[in-house]
């Protein structure tokens, strides 16, 4: 098998650090919940906070992540590669890869839109959407993998 | 996938260029090797402005470092 590059790594790395920040943050909320006492109205306020607050919980997340890759790469090679600068290459796959995100995305909204027309439970109605932002971010980081390897 | 039509002679030119390797060419032209990867395997086709920013660092014209070889019938 071919040896990855820094920049093949990077979607790797950055697959990671989604899985790993969402489960934890996932564990969390689950111990939050179960300890509440909750009704049908503040149990909506809880669930929409949780998805608000993991939105910058991710993009914090991706932020260490690049200082640590930089970090770890100009420790390893002495080169101060950049992980987040994109050239021409890196922002068309950027963009393929979060076309990618949003076709998911929709999917998973749809349904969560179907939960909440059909049958209104609020714990399953807000986890779709939740797990529907982990799957969109997975194919996200698979596509940029994909499209780095085989072209655009 | 897009079929890419655009192959080109980096490789080669790199070699004769002192053995320049991807990374010095990828700095000189301000692209991450990997870009310089996949436009010398064919499978990204540089933008005008980058292909005559390599053309350039070896002293080239742009049809003497990339190639339009599209398959018959299309053009």
């Amino acid at each position: 098998m071919e040896k990855l590059s820094l920049a093949e790594k990077r979607p790797i790395f950055s697959l990671l650090t989604t899985i790993i920040t969402f489960a934890a943050y996932y564990w969390y909320v689950t111990e939050l919940y179960i300890e509440k006492t909750l009704t049908v109205q503040t149990e909506i306020e809880f669930w929409s906070a949780v998805i608000l607050i993991l939105i910058p919980v991710f993009v914090v997340s991706k932020i260490i992540l690049m200082i640590i890759l930089t970090i770890v790469n100009a420790i390893i090679t002495g080169e101060e590669t950049r992980f987040d600068k994109l050239d021409e290459f890196g922002k068309l796959i950027d963009i393929k890869a979060t076309r990618n995100f949003y076709h998911v995305f929709i999917v998973g909204f749809l349904l969560f839109l179907n939960s909440l027309a059909f049958s209104f439970n609020v714990f399953i109605s807000f986890n779709i959407i939740l797990f529907t932002i982990l799957i969109s971010a997975i194919i996200a980081d698979l596509s940029e993998f994909y499209y780095m390897r085989s072209g655009v | 996938m897009s079929k890419n039509f655009i192959s080109s002679n980096i490789r080669v030119l790199r070699f004769h260029n002192n053995e320049m390797t991807q990374q010095q060419l990828a700095d000189a032209v301000d692209v991450t090797r990997q870009t310089i990867v996949a436009i010398e395997k064919g499978k990204y086709s540089p933008s005008l402005e980058l292909a005559f920013k390599i053309a350039r660092i070896f002293d080239k014209k742009l049809e003497e470092v990339f190639n339009y070889e599209p398959l018959e019938g299309s053009k």
